[in-house]
């Protein structure tokens, strides 16, 4: 047999850069007798690899077999109840045949001609529903599960079976147990992704190729992917940003601190203060507002001791529902940011701040000298975010508040007074695409509330509308609506015509255009620039996917004034 | 410690998991399972695909329990299951990957597998070669011990013995050759 090609010991002891992967492919392609030497000595490595290992894995795999035996059990019970009310099915038509048949009779319609008739509406009712139904994305499915395992998602919630898909923006909640075995499930993810979800954890799908671990722990198998530009998958948690190759690993997360430990492969940890790259059958702990240190090794015993104990305690996954106190508001809400609602605070400043309407939107500031501070008493009896005018801003955890959107009405409850002391501009709300083709930039400056809308195509491409405030010192309730008439501006109640730093009302204006393709959101800066932080107090922010009329923006400045 | 190359009664729990003792089959899936993923590792290189056919493979078992009459020991029968299992995982991986680039592992997967093996001299080999580790002389003991069950790689072994990591890859082909020629010794003297 021939001597392996010593590409192919570098190959077997891990060095399997696609490159090197692609040279040595080809070498074996065109040699018989080579390939046959290299599969020989990959059958031995193998055998080894898990006959030695294997050793220490019994019970992580015995466990796996256990959760997969459990579910088809579930999933039997499941069929065999279905079974039984297949077989029922007949007995109860001819029950509700016969109850109908009175009605039938006094409406003087035979019975094939209701069919007919409900058929049409059927028809017609569901046709129209696949037409207007929501788009739902499914990017996953769940594999086995064991214990009580929660789908939430666009305000509702569902008890998750073996095969469940899941769309886009939903969470997998895992009940609360004492140990591992309590409540945990597999889910299949994209591309060769499979995530084993502990007992007491809450996992986020925020996109094909990124979950967000709000809390607690998952075991992740992620395959290489087949083209070096292929998109790497990623995990977000509060405290990093984790970017993956094929590999095997272990994550667990609260709200501030991360912990990888890494079986195989190699992952890239980051955070606003620095990044690691973590290697091999090493573990690395990272703090929210503080660098990724030194990671440290550890061994695979260690990581098998981590998956078999229980998780640490996280707190409550947060509520999927709207406050039963939510006032009524105009419909076409798409973002509702209430500081006396859904504020989380650490040492009185301001981590994350939740959609009131309990969807998935949330704005988030990991860096603990980047938060604002929380005051509750701000503005008639109701509490407000307070903003520094230097370092403190908070970002919105969603990409896609504009999208699709050709009008709008943005309306923040906010007070600068900072405003008078120079020509900045304090930025409420912001939106930029990320690679300075469209912004949006709605703040005050001096006595002025602005936008400054930039959307990158055209000889003058920014337009620049704005309307004079005599106090913005005091609490307001600024207003801006965009449609197809173009700019208006509202202080309370009051509409206000826009005069034009750029810009003019005669030159076309398009909102569809100039929010197109905008992907990251902020509060109290603008996305691209430290220079327009707001220094003041917000306390409420919303976006509406249309625009509002006169009387419903005085209807919301007026219940601003009136809260308790 | 994995039980291969020893003899386990499975008897009483295979008559427990018969009447649906997912613990009793949990049993018999702890003492058998290092054999039966070592035997996958000759149809996949790769771990997490190894897992998924040794974890279908025991819940096809599980299913066919009731079949098994006792008159193969219930490992080579488990082993059989196995084979089945990665011979359609094979022929599946070869279809799909006939549509992708080359990659090593779809040229490794044309060379044939070894589809005939008899399964009660594949358990025998899977037996040698751990008799085989067993025996090897104190420093290549250690190397693969280091490599293959404390899952440390050629840059660390390298770091930790001031070789270069050229060295110790060769170091550890060579010793999967000393295994290999081992194991091809022993079932040689097995049968005769």
């Amino acid at each position: 047999m021939a001597e392996p090609d010593e590409r192919w010991v570098r190959w077997l002891a891990g060095e399997r850069g696609t490159p090197e992967a692609a040279d040595l492919a080809c070498v074996l392609a065109a040699d018989r007798a080579q390939a046959e030497a290299c599969a020989a000595d990959a059958a031995t490595d193998g055998e080894l690899r898990i006959l030695l290992a294997a050793e220490h894995d019994t019970d992580g795999f015995t466990r796996a077999i256990a959760a997969r035996l459990a579910a088809e059990r579930d999933g039997s019970r499941f069929l065999r109840s279905v079974r039984s009310r297949l077989r029922d099915e007949p007995r109860r038509r001819r029950a509700s045949s016969a109850r109908l048949a009175p009605i039938r009779r006094r409406l003087g319609v035979p019975a094939p001609w209701a069919a007919l008739l409900a058929a049409s509406v059927l028809l017609v009712v569901g046709g129209g529903w696949l037409l207007y139904q929501p788009r739902t994305v499914v990017i996953g499915e769940v594999l086995a599960l064991r214990g009580p395992v929660t789908i939430t998602g666009g305000g509702s919630a569902r008890p998750a079976l073996a095969g469940a898909v899941l769309a886009l923006g939903e969470r997998v909640v895992t009940a609360d147990g004492e140990r591992d075995g309590a409540a945990v499930v597999t889910v299949a993810l994209g591309d060769g992704v499979r995530c084993d979800l502990a007992a007491g954890s809450t996992l986020e799908l925020v996109g094909r190729d990124a979950v967000r671990l709000i809390t607690g722990r998952f075991y992740a198998q992620v395959e290489h992917r087949a083209s070096a530009s292929a998109p790497r998958w990623r995990v977000l948690t509060g405290a990093a940003e984790l970017t993956i190759t094929g590999t095997r690993f272990e994550i667990e997360a609260s709200a501030t601190v991360t912990t990888l430990r890494l079986e195989e492969g190699s992952i890239s940890i980051a955070n606003r203060q620095g990044m690691r790259q973590v290697p091999a059958l090493h573990q690395c702990r990272v703090v929210a507002d503080v660098a990724p240190p030194e990671p440290h090794a550890i061994t695979l015993e260690d990581i098998w001791r981590a998956r078999t104990s229980p998780v640490r305690a996280a707190p409550a996954p947060p509520p999927s529902s709207p406050s039963p106190a939510a006032p009524v508001m105009p419909p076409g809400l798409r973002l509702w940011l209430d500081a006396a609602e859904g504020v989380i605070v650490v040492d009185g400043q301001v981590s994350a701040w939740r959609d009131r309407q309990g969807g998935r939107i949330q704005a988030v500031q990991p860096i603990a000298r980047q938060r604002p501070l929380l005051v509750p008493d701000a503005h008639a009896g109701s509490p407000a975010l307070r903003f520094d005018g230097a370092q403190t801003f908070m970002m919105l955890d969603a990409t896609d508040i504009f999208d699709d959107l050709v009008q709008t009405t943005v309306v923040v409850r906010a007070r600068c007074p900072a405003a008078l002391e120079s020509d900045k501009m304090h930025e409420l709300f912001g939106a930029d695409s990320g690679h300075t083709q469209h912004s949006f930039d709605f703040g005050v400056r001096r006595r002025n509330v602005e936008l400054w809308a930039w959307s990158g195509s055209g000889p003058k491409p920014s337009h620049r509308p704005r309307c004079y405030v005599a106090h913005p010192e005091v609490w307001h309730q600024y207003a801006y609506r965009a449609d197809a008439r173009g700019h208006m501006f509202f202080i309370d109640h009051r509409a206000v015509a826009p005069v034009y730093a750029q810009g003019a009302p005669d030159r076309p204006f398009s909102f569809a255009h100039a929010a197109g393709g905008t992907t990251r959101y902020s509060i109290g800066t603008s996305v691209d620039s430290e220079g327009n932080r707001y220094a003041g107090d917000i306390a409420e922010v919303m976006v509406f996917d249309r625009a509002l009329s006169d009387d419903e923006i005085a209807d919301l400045a007026a219940r601003a004034v009136s809260r308790p | 410690m994995i039980g291969v190359g020893t003899s386990v009664d499975d008897e009483p729990l295979i008559r427990a998991a018969r009447g649906g003792d997912e613990e009793a089959f949990c049993a018999l899936v702890r003492e058998h399972q290092g054999v039966v993923r070592a035997f996958i590792a000759r149809y996949a290189c790769d771990r997490t695909m190894i897992d998924d056919i040794a974890q279908e493979a025991f819940l096809a078992a599980y299913r066919d329990l009731p079949r098994y009459d006792g008159r193969a020991p219930f490992r080579t029968w488990l082993l059989g299951i196995a084979r089945h299992r990665a011979l359609t995982w094979v022929r599946d991986e070869g279809r799909r990957r006939s549509r992708e680039p080359l990659s090593v592992e779809a040229v490794l997967l044309t060379v044939q597998p070894p589809a005939g093996e008899d399964l009660a001299i594949a358990d025998q080999r899977l037996g040698a070669l751990r008799t085989c580790v067993e025996q090897l002389p104190g420093h290549s003991a250690d190397l693969i011990n280091a490599h293959y069950r404390d899952g440390h790689d050629a840059t660390h072994l390298a770091d930790r013995s001031g070789r270069s990591e050229g060295s110790v890859r060769m170091a550890l082909m060579r010793v999967r050759r000393l295994l290999r020629d081992c194991v091809e010794r022993r079932l040689e003297q097995a049968h005769g």
